[in-house]
């Protein structure tokens, strides 16, 4: 978040890993506002857990969405997340999809610089 | 200048060697002279192929959870009630998802994939507005979706739409072989883990539905062929109506149809019911290979399988073991190799005798240890559960039980093991032949290999291991498995939590390492502790004894641990009601001896506090003792005497005077 954008693939990573925009990639906007409306809605379906950018990366037609998550509500409460999570999204975009979680105690455990 | 030439040579010597090739081929034909080329003959490979090479390259890796779990410190479970809870609850969400797509099919219309995937579909209604016709039908029944198929028939009657006689047959198939409703689906994977077992175990109940649509549709067929009684008599047999089915096959027999191979099974399963004792069971068995003799209908392998699981309902009958070797001879003559499910019934067949023990299992080994195993009867999957019991209970052999056990694990078997509940009654039993067995070295190695991701041992299994330990005194590991112990969630039972203190006091051994005896006295004082608290909050009902609270110290002292002994015997003079029975005498003097020689004044008040109250009968011995080896000041002389008594105390002194002139 501290870096501005130039700094991309110097000092941070994309939240977006995909090939659409590349020479004859497929589906660039429609990606683009897939990945919009992934971010809202894991923003919704885990309220006030996110700590951290949610990465989302295409390899074929599997999506992997990958985010840190608050350990605020129970266990066995994030895994019906999960599930919930994975199987809606993979109706509603019709490919299989990947949560790929780590937890954090508290949210400070993710600020790396204090601007 | 140089270049041309390097080309000019590359482009001769590429001829040479083209010459070369062709003539080396050409002389393949006239001599032996040259080395024969074998090209394989090309071996036609599907598309998972390479997949599954691939991950016959990786193993279960038992450090790491289970991959349905998510790789994260705080959501690997690590109890039993933990991975059952924390897998379902992944399923329940993906229910909520898939009960909101069928609530609101309208949204989810949307086509984007290609090639389309039709599992991420909606469910598609069928009702009396739909266009259709017998296809429809005949993909649905390929679908195996019952209730739908079951809809779309009726609807097709409805309409008075001819529907062909090869179809009508194969939705008898459907209907009968998932008894008339859906079967639960192949995608909730955790549900089947967890809860198959269950179906299964509820054995030979009636769970045929009597009026279902299968026999609807059996009655409306004018006239049934042999093709519709076979499925008819599969269907019940399967889910256990077994005098329906038997008068079915009467019926068929008089009607002379030659039935499939399959039903002349299912017929034969029928005597676990229809017939009584051992001699009609077998005669009902002769009678109907008899009639597939006749009929040219030749045994196969559930034909084995069928008449064995009979033959196990009469283990008790002598005759029987005679019986299940005849089988095994018939099968050999038509080549059939017998599977798990067939070894799975020897076994029950010829162990059920507590007395004569047969060693048929080492048998089955010898033919089974080399061969790659896949599943071919449902049955299958009871076999290595079974094998491991009769380790542990029949043969008693840690031997057997480890050869067992690499069966197991070799190539694809670990498939075989079947559901959540088999794998761990298998774990338990092998776990409970590794405690009375082996050496504790031995018994750790597998413990630390399969504990906690691959089993979880049940309460039970934990106090065998705590037993094992005990009798090996392997005092080291003691706080490895108390910390297991809690996190197992077991720290509750209490054969458990006395084993265990028992087993520690027994095994106090001054010759252990200084660091040792502290982790045991520290060790100790957390035991105390954790116990306390769930007593507080209830979980732990049983009340201290005074040997356990007594057993506790001993430790405490032996580790150096003396604020928590200290604290414990405060803890016994405050409830004394709530506690049953005293410490032994011995704990008390080491007690004291421990404050002499450390000079605790004040801890040792409080035992001479509790030891007056008790009323030992030492206590005289212990003043007497303390006032001899101990300098005491003036100040702790008067503290001493007020809490005996001054007469008392006098009296004493006055002895020690006697003794000493």
């Amino acid at each position: 978040m501290a870096g501005p954008p130039h700094t991309i693939a110097h000092i941070k990573g994309w939240n977006s890993w995909n090939t659409c925009n590349m020479l004859d990639g497929l589906r660039p906007a429609e990606t683009a506002i897939d990945d919009e409306f992934i971010r809202r809605f894991m923003m919704g379906t885990w309220h006030d857990l996110i700590a951290s950018e949610i990465i989302i990366k295409r390899q074929h037609n599997i999506i992997r969405i990958a985010a840190i998550t608050v350990q605020k509500i129970s266990v066995t409460k994030v895994y019906f997340l999960i599930g919930y999570t994975e199987e809606i999204l993979s109706y509603w975009l019709q490919c299989p999809i990947k949560l790929e979680l780590q937890t954090v105690e508290d949210r400070t455990a993710v600020v790396f610089k204090y601007i | 200048m140089l270049n041309n030439y390097r080309t000019a040579f590359l482009r001769k010597s590429n001829e040479t060697i083209q010459l070369f090739r062709l003539s080396s081929n050409t002389l393949e034909k006239s001599s032996s002279n040259g080395i024969k080329i074998d090209i394989p003959k090309y071996i036609n490979r599907s598309s998972t192929d390479i997949l599954k090479a691939i991950s016959s390259t990786i193993q279960r890796d038992p450090t790491a959870a289970h991959y349905k779990y998510h790789d994260d410190p705080y959501l690997i479970p690590v109890s039993n009630f933990q991975k059952r809870a924390y897998a379902l609850s992944q399923e329940s969400g993906r229910k909520a998802a898939h009960w909101i797509l069928n609530q609101h099919p309208e949204l989810f219309n949307h086509k984007v994939a290609f090639p389309p995937i039709e599992k991420f579909y909606p469910k598609v209604v069928y009702d009396e507005n739909c266009d259709l016709d017998e296809n429809e039908l005949k993909i649905i029944i390929e679908k195996a979706i019952v209730s739908d198929a079951i809809a779309v028939y009726n609807l097709l009657k409805k309409k008075n739409i001819e529907i062909s006689s090869d179809t009508q047959q194969s939705l008898l198939e459907l209907v009968c072989f998932y008894n008339n409703q859906d079967n639960l689906e192949e995608d909730w994977i955790e549900e089947r883990w967890y809860t198959q077992a269950n179906n299964n175990r509820e054995e030979y109940r009636n769970t045929w539905k009597s009026n279902g649509f299968a026999m609807t549709l059996f009655s409306t067929i004018k006239s049934p062929n042999s093709h519709h009684y076979s499925i008819i008599i599969q269907g019940m047999a399967k889910y256990n109506q077994f005098e329906e089915a038997y008068n079915l096959y009467k019926e068929a027999n008089e009607k002379g149809f030659v039935l499939s191979i399959n039903a002349y099974n299912s017929a034969i399963k029928t005597a676990i019911y229809v017939k009584e004792g051992a001699d009609h069971k077998w005669l009902h068995i002769q009678e109907i290979l008899t009639q597939m003799h006749n009929s040219g209908v030749s045994m196969n392998l559930y034909t084995l399988n069928s008449i064995l699981s009979v033959l196990t309902t009469m283990a008790t009958n002598s005759e029987s073991k005679k019986y299940a070797l005849k089988t095994i001879a018939e099968a050999k003559q038509f080549d059939i190799e017998p599977c798990l499910a067939s070894y799975y019934y020897l076994l029950q067949i010829f162990c059920s005798d507590k007395k004569n023990k047969s060693t048929i299992l080492v048998d089955i080994l010898n033919l089974i240890e080399e061969k790659s195993l896949s599943i071919k009867d449902l049955a299958d999957i009871n076999f290595f559960t079974a094998a491991m019991e009769n380790c542990r209970y029949h043969l008693q052999s840690i031997d057997i039980a480890l050869r067992v056990h690499s069966v197991l694990l070799k190539k694809k078997n670990y498939n075989l093991i079947g559901d959540s509940y088999n794998e761990s009654v298998y774990y338990r039993n092998f776990f409970a032949i590794l405690c009375q067995n082996e050496s504790v070295e031995f018994l750790m190695k597998y413990y630390n290999d399969l504990v906690p991701h691959i089993y979880i041992p049940e309460p039970a299994i934990t106090e065998l291991i705590v037993k094992t330990l005990n009798v090996a005194a392997a005092v080291e590991l003691y706080p490895k498995i108390w910390s297991d112990i809690l996190m197992f969630d077991q720290a509750d039972r209490e054969p458990i939590i006395t084993e265990l203190i028992d087993g520690m006091a027994q095994n106090l051994f001054p010759s252990f390492e200084q660091s040792i005896k502290e982790k045991l006295g520290l060790l100790s004082g957390t035991i105390y502790d954790a116990i306390e608290e769930r007593k507080e909050t209830g979980k732990i009902k049983m009340s201290w004894t005074g040997t356990m609270l007594g057993n506790l110290i001993n430790i405490c002292l032996f580790g150096d641990n003396i604020n928590k002994a200290t604290e414990i015997i405060v803890k016994l003079h405050k409830n004394q009601n709530e506690i049953i029975g005293i410490p032994d005498s011995p704990t008390i003097a080491i007690f004291l001896d421990y404050c002499i020689e450390k000079n605790y004044f004040n801890e040792l008040l409080k035992c001479i506090e509790y030891s007056l109250e008790v009323n030992y009968p030492e206590l005289d011995d212990f003043i007497l003792k303390i006032m001899t080896k101990m300098t005491l000041s003036s100040m702790q002389r008067a503290h001493l005497s007020k809490l005996v008594g001054t007469e008392h105390y006098v009296e004493i002194e006055n002895k020690i005077e006697f003794v000493s002139s």
